[in-house]
């Protein structure tokens, strides 16, 4: 499978940026942006937000001290770190911002900004059903999370496994799960959000 | 066949299970109600949940920039360029982690320091630019008088530890500005505006990085602070077999001749240094800044360094002056010494390159020299 190789020239190119060549981190970098925007844009619907976390997480590869000459699956720490860090952020922003004033909540200058747009309130929509979205997620487990975002954003159950770190024989039960929370939670935020 | 698990089916949804099992689970659907129903129902969970998620895709105007231009952004914002500092602070962060912080950490810091000061300090006077014992990528120089007295007998290498080269750098000519920036791998400039009497056919000669090594050796240390008298310092085992790595890029050197004068210089991109991971740049900094005889003068311009990190520490023997200079917008240092062949130098820094030139020609020639490099 192409992953093999990948994983291989992973191998390779995480041992460069442990002996801090540039361009063994850029190539890393270049290779899991778009993968890692994915990820993070499912859990936060907003671009600046992917952006600036994305950020974060390759700073995290930067610093990570891996041990030389171990074993690392990077692609399965990359992920969840950038879940962690998904999370994290909204977490930081659900409690700067004021629960009646939900719009905050979005770091969206993009579309704020976007006067030109063919629907504003169409927009306004879409941002506020992003934002339930967002909340239901960060209700739910670390486990079932991660599960969601990770299958929403097409990984196999063997890749999920790997990042989850569990068996893959468990992915099913633990999606099946986790599609039940989130349903569960989102009926429940929905009536909760009803009469606003 | 007993009925199915939740997973079982769930994964069956998405198609993950071996194709024999794909084939056996769909048959038993077919015949079970109950599974049959399950599946209904996981089913419409899935899409239910999954059309919620599909809300978290980007439109158009949200698709990800290019990631060159992240990357860019990474770099500017993140790293500053990736200096030698912050890989060193990377570093220590990492071991900072994992250490508490103990009395003899610090104090192995302050032996370090000082130890690594006092090799800088003393070159041969008069030719202190010349002189490169660099630390960290050099973004500014900062120079530090340093008075012979201050310590009445300055160490050797020999007092302090071993030092070994890494390869003799193998030096050789070459005929042309362009021959020398291949052989060095960067664009290698050269003064167009040269001191009046000077030919403008300038020796070229480029060597090949090397790198050295020092590695301490702690009965020597204290052998040499008892010698000097030096007390108060605490200096913990693990600073025996302590090793310093500098690694000096590829070189190039020129020189120019006129009527009895000389203009050289070179160029080199940064020099960098590895230090031992427990080795607390900023701790060793207020060390050094309590060591005692250091003048007040010497402590002040210790003082206003505010990038350690990335600031070449110049040492300047006292008879001679310096001051800082611009070389077309790059901060540098201009240091003269006042004996009567007036011999002066310039060091100074751009885009990781660091320049320097000296000569025995005036000021204002070396400077318009080092500012007509191209």
């Amino acid at each position: 499978m192409a992953s093999a190789a990948l994983s291989t020239s992973d191998a390779l190119l995480l041992e460069g940026v442990m002996n801090s060549d540039e361009r063994a981190f850029e190539a890393l970098f270049v290779r899991y942006y778009d993968k890692i925007y994915s990820i993070l844009f499912r859990l936060l619907g907003s671009r600046n937000e992917s952006e600036d976390v994305l950020q974060e997480v390759f700073l995290k590869l930067f610093q990570h001290p891996f041990r030389s000459g171990g074993e690392h699956n990077l692609s399965a720490w990359l992920y969840k770190v950038a879940l962690n860090e998904g999370y994290n952020h909204i977490r930081a922003e659900t409690r700067r911002s004021n629960r009646e004033d939900r719009a905050q909540q979005m770091n969206d200058r993009d579309l704020r900004a976007r006067q030109m747009s063919q629907d504003p309130a169409q927009e306004a929509l879409l941002k506020e059903k992003r934002l339930v979205v967002r909340s239901v997620l960060q209700d739910l487990s670390e486990r079932h999370r991660s599960c969601l975002v990770l299958r929403a954003t097409g990984f196999s159950y063997a890749e999920i496994a790997q990042v989850v770190e569990v068996a893959p024989g468990s992915v099913g039960t633990l999606l099946a799960r986790a599609e039940e929370s989130f349903r569960v939670r989102y009926v429940a935020l929905n009536r909760e959000g009803g009469s606003q | 066949m007993t009925c199915l698990k939740m997973g079982t089916l769930r994964a069956f949804l998405d198609g993950e299970l071996l194709p024999s099992e794909m084939v056996s689970v769909q048959l038993h659907i077919s015949s079970c109600a109950l599974c049959s129903e399950k599946e209904s129902q996981l089913r419409e969970t899935a899409a239910s949940v999954l059309s919620q998620l599909d809300l978290m895709v980007p439109m158009p105007s949200e698709e990800p920039q290019n990631s060159s231009k992240s990357l860019k952004i990474w770099k500017e914002r993140t790293v500053e360029k990736y200096s030698i500092g912050n890989r060193l602070m990377r570093r220590f962060r990492m071991i900072n982690q994992a250490l508490s912080r103990t009395r003899w950490r610090y104090a192995a810091l302050t032996a370090g320091l000082v130890v690594m000061s006092l090799l800088v300090a003393f070159t041969p006077a008069g030719s202190a630019a010349e002189n490169f014992l660099s630390v960290f990528r050099v973004k500014k120089f900062q120079a530090v008088t340093l008075n012979p007295s201050d310590v009445p007998k300055p160490p050797t290498l020999a007092d302090i530890g071993v030092m070994e080269m890494g390869s003799q750098p193998k030096t050789k000519k070459v005929s042309s500005q362009a021959e020398a920036s291949t052989s060095v791998g960067f664009s290698v400039a050269l003064p167009s505006v040269l001191p009046n009497g000077f030919a403008n056919t300038p020796d070229i000669s480029v060597s090949d990085g090397t790198s050295f090594k020092m590695t301490f050796d702690l009965q020597k240390i204290e052998s040499y602070l008892a010698a000097v008298g030096i007390r108060g310092v605490d200096l913990p085992a693990n600073l025996n077999g302590a090793t310093i790595r500098a690694e000096v890029p590829a070189q190039v050197a020129f020189s120019y001749r006129g009527d009895g004068k000389y203009l050289t210089g070179g160029a080199t991109k940064s020099p960098t240094l590895d230090v031992p991971p427990d080795l607390d740049v900023e701790y060793l900094r207020e060390q050094l800044l309590k060591f005692p005889g250091l003048s007040r003068e010497t402590q002040a311009q210790l003082r206003s360094i505010t990038d350690w990190k990335e600031t070449m520490i110049v040492p300047v023997p006292s008879g001679s002056a310096s001051r800082d200079v611009s070389i077309n917008g790059a901060e540098g240092v201009l240091i003269s010494n006042d004996r009567s062949n007036g011999s002066s130098a310039v060091l100074w820094q751009r885009n990781d390159v660091v320049y320097g030139l000296s000569g025995n020609v005036s000021q204002e020639e070396l400077l318009a020299a080092a500012r007509s490099l191209k």
